[in-house]
């Protein structure tokens, strides 16, 4: 499966979607969660800079600035 | 050729590995980092930065650069170096919404390698340090040059083309 196909299947079909979550969330990870907390706030920064970058570029505006309104919020 | 990405890559290594490398990647053995994950790890374009990382970060004793050539097409790339993310941003979200327990590299091996989806690569720019970026204004425009490498994590070996020792 391709890569956008995963990504409308896990948002469109609900059962997918919820197995998904279920196999990965029975996997362990190899991360303590002091590692894992640094490493989602480095994620979230990075990703905020996408989508900042992008609103630069004038991809999406308006939906963007929603999302980065939601990210900064959050 | 609009719709596939293309490179060449250097690859670092202890020279006794070497023979194992060219006769078959297992890239099952290959742990990666938190965000890139499992998998064979290229320099774009720079036997330099390949050198240098095995000489300065892993001491190999004895160091052969591998060269590979890499084709695949976009839609099995994940490019965080271009600024035309679209699955990119959503394999982020979703990583944040509902995996935010594993690496954003487990969430993608995971989907890699149980789930058999079709990511063969992800693609980085890899900066030695904070600020490798300066400002250059000509009149009313500006643009932003920066000095880095590019780095490429392979899940597979179907984007490569060819492998070889560098002479």
């Amino acid at each position: 499966m391709n890569i956008n196909e995963f990504i409308d299947k896990f948002y469109t079909d609900k059962n997918y979607k919820e197995q998904i979550i279920n196999d990965l969330n029975a996997e362990t990870s190899d991360y303590t969660k002091d590692e894992l907390i640094e490493h989602n706030k480095t994620l979230d920064d990075f990703h905020y800079e996408m989508l900042l970058n992008r609103i630069s570029n004038e991809v999406y505006p308006k939906t963007l600035e929603i999302e980065i309104e939601k990210l900064v919020v959050s | 050729m609009k719709d596939k990405f293309f490179a060449i890559g250097y690859h670092g290594t202890d020279a006794r590995y070497t023979p194992s490398i060219l006769s078959g990647i297992d890239f099952a053995i290959n742990k990666g980092d938190k965000f890139l994950g499992q998998g064979f790890y290229l320099w774009r374009d720079s036997y330099n930065r390949a050198y240098k990382w095995s000489q300065s970060t892993r001491n190999f004793e004895s160091i052969d650069i591998l060269y590979v050539k890499v084709e695949c097409k976009k839609e099995h790339v994940l490019n965080f170096t271009s600024q035309s993310w679209g699955k990119e941003n959503m394999l982020l979200e979703m990583h944040k919404e509902h995996f935010s327990d594993k690496t954003f590299g487990e969430f993608i091996d995971y989907l890699v390698y149980h789930k058999d989806l079709d990511i063969n690569m992800i693609v980085i720019i890899d900066l030695t340090k904070n600020q490798t970026t300066f400002n250059i204004k000509d009149g009313e425009s500006e643009t932003n040059f920066a000095f880095g490498d590019i780095q490429i994590c392979l899940k597979n070996n179907r984007p490569i083309l060819k492998i070889d020792k560098v002479a």
